[in-house]
């Protein structure tokens, strides 16, 4: 099966701080256009999964009617997990014990709730995963993932992507597209092309 | 003026549930805030609780207690003066 | 024809019924709970909260498997279990061509040590930090095992390892790898214990699955791994065959971040497809390890996935009731549950069930013998993430 990709887009930022990363992320939003009031629930990993997601199925939409809901997947991917909440919640709870810990912070201490957002957002219950993967991981293996989503899993469409969303302090940044079988799109998902999307840089 | 515990827990609620879209001048304290309305979840209302515990000394044992004292702003303020004054 | 069926033939266990598969199995035959108090982890919830924890220290645990002290308990937990599988694989760890890990803990064990010095402002070794996410944990495992294949972490939350043998199954059946190493482990840690104390849904006594009166879960830690590989590959060596992966559905429920919907929508779509995938009809499952973590929500959502599915729900049971829900862990477990109850022809209770949600809808509650033939395993993870597995008794075709 060929697949192809289309619909990529990307978000780069730098920043001092989980707050001044929250802000950009803020500001992306409110010139998106989209409206999703819950957008200001999610932490740093998810407003900018869910920014670039959003993007990229809303064009998409605009050439092709998208497969049912059960055949759209969602994979994502980074190395640093869901960092972006990982530290404020363990801060927290080392500052003020138990009573400190908030669930809403909690909650997102999992990164495949990333999927989970756009999953809601888009009413896919198709496949979803999030791999964590490290520098020295051949990115052949996460174009192998996908691939085989596509022969096995019966599935017709991916939104893929690596979102690297740490504390704040420094570069976060994400890059994410589709791969379908059928878009109006002339560039094949090959290996080549996955570790140009993968890849940092 | 004074402001009213009501409005007070309105302001103390939209910044501790992060909700950054709607001024509080915009939120009908009589409406309903779950589903409808603000749109709180489940996991907003844990947090209420435990605002309520940490700011107001406010105790629920499990969530579902806390269900029906969050049908909107009102009745949660009217709650927090009912058990300040048994307390 | 080759017969490409996907083969099991090594597991490994630890949880807090035992440290290998021959103690978990005398645990569950004999209705021994892992459920208690909390020693090993120290935390002011020490009182009020059971948890099944593994009764070794990390320097037991580093001892057992000459790492060091400071290697994250969820990597230590893998190592002990990835031993034993390979062992009764009869395999080293240089065949091992592909290796998915789940877990959610990762190196966040490590990592609180040193939040509250960091805090301060005092001296942190840095070091502890690289292991802090889970792509770490699966690195250190292949090198000391000396894999052919630098792993994969799966981070799914509790439908994790669910989903690293969905993905092994999957690339056994794409012809990419022959001999597949796959599971999950998660420790127990304070950053998970207060998490989800926060969110309500810590019984703060023994749980009670599929009971009316339960309260919530029990946190538990472990690690459970399997091989895979095809029938054709696996008689060729000379293997035992312990059981099948035959079918496996992983779907997104598209409700809410840590709530199943009420219908359990995700939960049947997924369950459907594994059956789908396995070419079964529901009336062909023996029987059902439930993700039964005995939350308000999820048992529910559960059982209304199970009667959607099947006209006749089949003996099903909840084995968290034995071993605590281990988090990313648990469908390695319950993986590892199923191969056993599929070899026996047993089924294990839900220990402490008295009185069903609706109905009288329950589960086992006591050792039954039964010739099985296919057991449906299932986990659901936030993010509304539902894996469902089918295991089936291997009969030469």
């Amino acid at each position: 099966m060929e697949l192809f990709i289309d619909h990529i887009n990307e978000l780069r930022y730098f920043t001092e701080s989980a707050t001044d990363l929250e802000q950009e992320l803020i500001s992306e939003y409110k010139v998106s256009g989209i409206q999703h009031h819950k957008f200001y629930k999610m932490n740093n990993l998810c407003k900018m999964a869910w920014l670039l997601g959003r993007r990229s199925i809303d064009s998409l939409k605009k050439n092709i009617s998208l497969p049912p809901s059960g055949k759209n997947a969602i994979i994502l991917y980074n190395y640093c997990s869901s960092l972006a909440s990982d530290w404020p919640h363990a801060s927290m709870l080392s500052k003020g014990g138990m009573n400190r810990v908030s669930p809403s912070v909690f909650v997102y201490t999992l990164p495949n709730i990333a999927n989970g957002e756009l999953a809601i957002d888009l009413g896919w219950t198709g496949y979803t995963a999030f791999l964590i993967g490290s520098p020295e991981m051949d990115i052949s293996l996460i174009y192998e993932q996908i691939l085989m989503s596509f022969h096995q899993f019966d599935i017709d469409l991916a939104l893929i992507g690596m979102i690297e969303v740490g504390t704040g302090i420094g570069e976060a940044y994400g890059r994410v597209g589709v791969v379908a079988p059928f878009l109006n799109s002339t560039i094949q998902f090959d290996l080549e092309k996955a570790k140009s999307l993968f890849l940092h840089g | 003026m004074a402001i009213t515990l009501a409005e007070e827990l309105r302001n103390k609620l939209l910044t501790r549930l992060n909700i950054q879209y709607i001024k509080p001048e915009e939120v009908d304290l009589d409406g309903p805030i779950f589903g409808i309305g603000l749109g709180l979840d489940s996991i907003d209302s844990l947090e209420l609780i435990i605002m309520l515990e940490q700011e107001y000394g406010i105790k629920f044992s499990n969530p579902d207690e806390a269900k029906e004292v969050f049908a909107s702003i009102n009745s949660i303020a009217k709650y927090i003066e009912s058990h300040k004054q048994n307390a | 024809m080759p017969d490409s069926r996907i083969a099991i033939t090594g597991i490994g266990i630890t949880s807090a019924l035992g440290m290998n598969v021959q103690e978990n199995l005398y645990s569950l035959r004999h209705g021994l709970c892992g459920i208690g108090r909390m020693d090993i982890l120290s935390s002011r919830h020490g009182e009020e909260l059971p948890v099944a924890e593994i009764n070794y220290t990390n320097q037991v645990l580093a001892r057992m498997t000459g790492l060091k002290p400071e290697t994250p308990r969820s990597v230590l937990l893998a190592a002990v279990s990835i031993r034993e599988c390979l062992d009764r694989a009869k395999l080293a760890g240089s065949d091992i061509e592909a290796f998915y890990y789940g877990t959610t803990v990762g190196g966040i064990d490590q990592s609180e040590k040193q939040v509250p010095a960091y805090l301060k402002g005092e001296s942190v070794d840095y070091q502890i930090f690289t292991t802090h996410d889970n792509g770490k944990s699966a690195e250190i495992l292949s090198a000391v095992f000396d894999m052919n294949c630098v792993g994969a972490t799966l981070s799914t939350a509790c439908s994790s390892a669910a989903n690293a043998i969905l993905s092994g199954a999957e690339e056994i059946k794409s012809g990419m790898a022959d001999t597949i190493l796959v599971g999950g482990a998660d420790g127990l840690s304070l950053f998970t214990l207060n998490g989800f104390n926060s969110l309500m849904i810590l019984d703060r006594k023994l749980c009670l699955p599929f009971d009316a009166e339960r309260q919530g879960l029990n946190l538990g830690e472990g690690s459970a791994f399997l091989i895979l590989e095809s029938v054709e590959h696996a008689l060729g060596r000379g293997a035992e065959i312990l059981a099948l992966v035959s079918g496996w559905g992983n779907t997104n429920d598209s409700h809410h971040q840590t709530a199943s919907s009420p219908e359990g929508i995700g939960a049947g779509l997924a369950m459907k497809k594994a059956l789908a995938k396995a070419n079964l009809s529901s009336a062909d499952i023996s029987h059902i390890n439930a993700h039964g973590t005995a939350t308000v929500n999820n048992d529910e959502s559960e059982l209304n996935a199970l009667s959607a599915v099947f006209d006749i729900i089949p003996p099903f049971t909840s084995t968290k009731s034995f071993t605590g829900h281990t988090l990313a862990a648990a469908g390695g477990l319950e993986a590892v549950f199923s191969v056993l109850s599929l070899q026996y022809g047993e089924m294990y209770p839900t220990l402490r069930f008295q009185n069903p949600i609706r109905d009288n809808i329950c589960p086992v509650t006591s050792l039954t013998y039964r010739n099985l033939q296919h057991i449906l395993s299932n986990s659901f993870g936030f993010g509304g993430n539902c894996t469902a597995l089918v295991f089936s008794k291997y009969c030469p075709s």
